[in-house]
């Protein structure tokens, strides 16, 4: 079965609460995940200070997750592009507003899952919950074309998290 | 005819010629750009678009920090950025009753070796502080009991994370 290999979506930025971390953006799930156990991620944060900046991380298998802050920010209200894209060689490229901000490494392919929104507190996969969910524009790439992700459902799976997995089985079973 | 009208009418044809290779090289961009921007599952919004090429490429090689002096670029002393560990640490830090995490080491890497193990982003520094801690007990970039801050030795900002689970 062929797997995605990138996703895509516009966020727009509503004002963060200060004092909390948020984390807006897009995640897909790598390394053949289909509940987000391995992912990659573009987005922005508050993470360093009350107004948004752009930044990029990865959960990858037996690594932890590494995080790469990138210079600048949305402005409140403004929406933007985030998209991953499998690049070969187990590696990933990470774009905002279509420049490429990143690579992740050691990162298997194949995705089953993905979700646009943000995560409430944290990135490590078994804490805190994704909410706000805002991927009604979100797609994905396969075998060179891009696909609305339609369909799906939010999975919940003991502590972690709930992540939208996909319509692409959908699609596929329908075929 | 002349030898000097027939050079203008040379010339003519060469321009209307070029013209003519631009006017189709643009065409050629527009029509790619408009088919780049045409969305089909969203109207109204630019569509995805598939990027080709790695360009931001792995360094194949991790080179090594020199020995002796801290290299001319380094101005961000090993003190300070183990200050400015502290400092984002602070930052996130929910209470005063929760212990912060505890430094356990302050080291110099290469970009090239730091991007091996992180990832690539672009504004790197040739050389990095690599302030790791354990312990860690609140949400820093998720709850991760250690990990690193990866400290530009050029400007003092925050340029990479690491959080990991107990061995």
């Amino acid at each position: 079965m062929p797997y995605n290999a990138g996703a895509h979506d516009y966020a727009n930025t509503p004002s963060m609460s200060s004092g909390e971390t948020n984390y807006f953006g897009v995640w897909e799930g790598t390394n053949n995940s289909t509940t987000l156990a391995n992912w990659i991620w573009v987005g922005y944060t508050n993470t360093f200070n009350n107004a948004p900046q752009y930044m990029w991380a990865d959960l990858r298998p037996n690594s932890g997750v590494y995080f790469h802050p990138v210079s600048g920010g949305p402005a409140i209200g403004t929406s933007h592009a985030y998209e991953t894209q499998y690049l070969g060689n187990n590696e990933w490229g990470v774009d905002i507003d279509f420049s490429e901000v990143g690579t992740s490494t050691s990162n298997p392919p194949g995705s089953y899952s993905a979700f646009a929104g943000s995560n409430d507190p944290g990135l490590d996969g078994t804490h805190g919950t994704f909410t706000n969910q805002t991927n009604q524009s979100l797609e994905y790439l396969s075998n060179g074309s891009w696909y609305d992700w339609y369909g799906g459902s939010l999975v919940q799976e003991g502590l972690l998290t709930a992540q939208y997995t996909n319509g692409y089985y959908n699609e596929e079973e329908s075929e | 005819m002349s030898r000097r009208k027939m050079v203008f009418i040379g010339a003519g044809v060469v321009l209307i010629g070029a013209s003519i290779v631009m006017t189709h090289a643009s065409s050629h961009v527009m029509a790619e750009s408009a088919s780049t921007l045409a969305n089909p599952h969203h109207p109204g919004m630019p569509a995805p678009k598939t990027f080709h090429t790695n360009h931001l490429p792995i360094p194949p090689v991790a080179k090594s920090v020199p020995r002796g002096p801290l290299p001319s670029s380094v101005t961000i002393t090993a003190g300070k950025a183990r200050a400015i560990a502290i400092q984002y640490i602070e930052y996130h830090r929910p209470s005063q009753r929760i212990v912060p995490p505890t430094i356990t080491g302050v080291t110099l890497v290469t970009r090239s070796a730091a991007e091996q193990k992180a990832g690539s982003q672009p504004g790197l520094p040739a050389y990095l502080w690599k302030v790791s801690f354990h312990n860690a007990q609140f949400d820093m970039f998720g709850i991760w009991p250690r990990g690193s801050l990866y400290i530009n030795t050029e400007t003092g900002s925050v340029a990479m994370g690491h959080g990991a689970p107990n061995p």
